[in-house]
């Protein structure tokens, strides 16, 4: 079973064009400034099988493409390998993984395996003092995107509640609390 | 003198309007609201014969009205909640694209459906 954090079923900003966006649960590599540490625990949030999910994705005419991110997507290897297989194998979109290990440390047999089926790999620890958070892209020949990490999505959804995704900053985020707060 | 004989309904009438309006579409004669009731009120005692399936009559056609009452105005409330809703959205929509603007973020997609509202922006480049 797949241990998966949070689902946003039409993503504009983790990747190319509307994605199905995957945040899977546990991490154990510790980047010390990651932003989304409630993904670390390996603790079960939501479980759901492989064939499952594939089925949601499925359902969804719009997407263009699936985003894999966490959370630690090869820390889910096995599940994780056999979603992108049915991804490639059955569909036409896109796969972006975002993950937190270097590429020269991926390298057994599975890890070799996804990354060959991703078509975008975002790799490296997390780190805002490096050059674009630490992160390096690797890319299929024919892909076209180029990463953004400025872009921001906020959904504002039936109920009025605020769920940002995407690449905002601090100074943004405490705006958005205001606005939030403000009473209305 | 005659005994009165007295039937009285089970079912309490909390809209009185509905009520009244039940009555006036059945026109029985000597049967009244009383103690938020359909009573039948005779003095004699044949007076009273099927007066119980009367107003048992009554009865299911208040709870008709009723029930249709009720039910447009939970849908008055949900219409009225969904409004609520949808400004409140709209406020804070607006409010969040004043501050991102002057932030330096221009707005690269915006869709509104389904009750949502998804904004998508991007740091201008200059």
């Amino acid at each position: 079973m797949l241990n998966i954090s949070h689902i946003e079923d039409e993503n504009y900003v983790n990747g190319d064009g509307c994605r199905f966006v995957i945040w899977f649960q546990g991490c154990t590599l510790g980047c010390p400034e990651c932003w989304n540490k409630y993904t670390w625990s390996n603790d079960a949030k939501l479980l759901i099988s492989p064939e499952e999910l594939f089925s949601k994705i499925r359902s969804n005419s719009r997407i263009t493409g699936i985003t894999f991110t966490g959370g630690e997507p090869f820390q889910q290897l096995s599940d994780v390998l056999r979603l992108a297989r049915m991804i490639k194998s059955n569909t036409n979109l896109t796969l972006h993984v975002f993950t937190g290990y270097e590429l020269n440390e991926l390298v057994a047999q599975e890890q070799k395996e996804l990354l060959k089926l991703a078509d975008v790999i975002v790799s490296g620890r997390f780190n805002p003092s490096k050059e674009n958070n630490n992160q390096k892209v690797s890319k299929k020949e024919n892909n076209l995107w180029e990463f953004n990490n400025t872009n921001i999505e906020i959904d504002i959804n039936d109920d009025c509640d605020l769920i940002v995704t995407g690449y905002p900053d601090d100074v943004f985020l405490q705006n958005l609390e205001e606005v939030h707060n403000a009473g209305i | 003198m005659s005994r009165v004989v007295k039937i009285k309904g089970k079912l309490i009438l909390y809209n009185l309007e509905i009520a009244k309006q039940v009555l006036n579409e059945f026109n029985l004669p000597n049967v009244v609201i009383q103690d938020k009731c359909f009573i039948f009120e005779g003095y004699d005692y044949y007076d009273g014969r099927n007066k119980s399936t009367e107003i048992n009559q009554l009865e299911n056609r208040y709870n008709e009205l009723y029930s249709f009452y009720l039910e447009q105005l939970a849908e008055q409330e949900r219409k009225r909640i969904e409004e609520e809703k949808r400004v409140i959205r709209e406020q804070k929509k607006l409010l969040i694209l004043k501050n991102a603007e002057k932030q330096g973020y221009i707005v690269k997609r915006l869709i509104e459906e389904n009750n949502t509202i998804k904004l998508v922006l991007q740091k201008r480049v200059y």
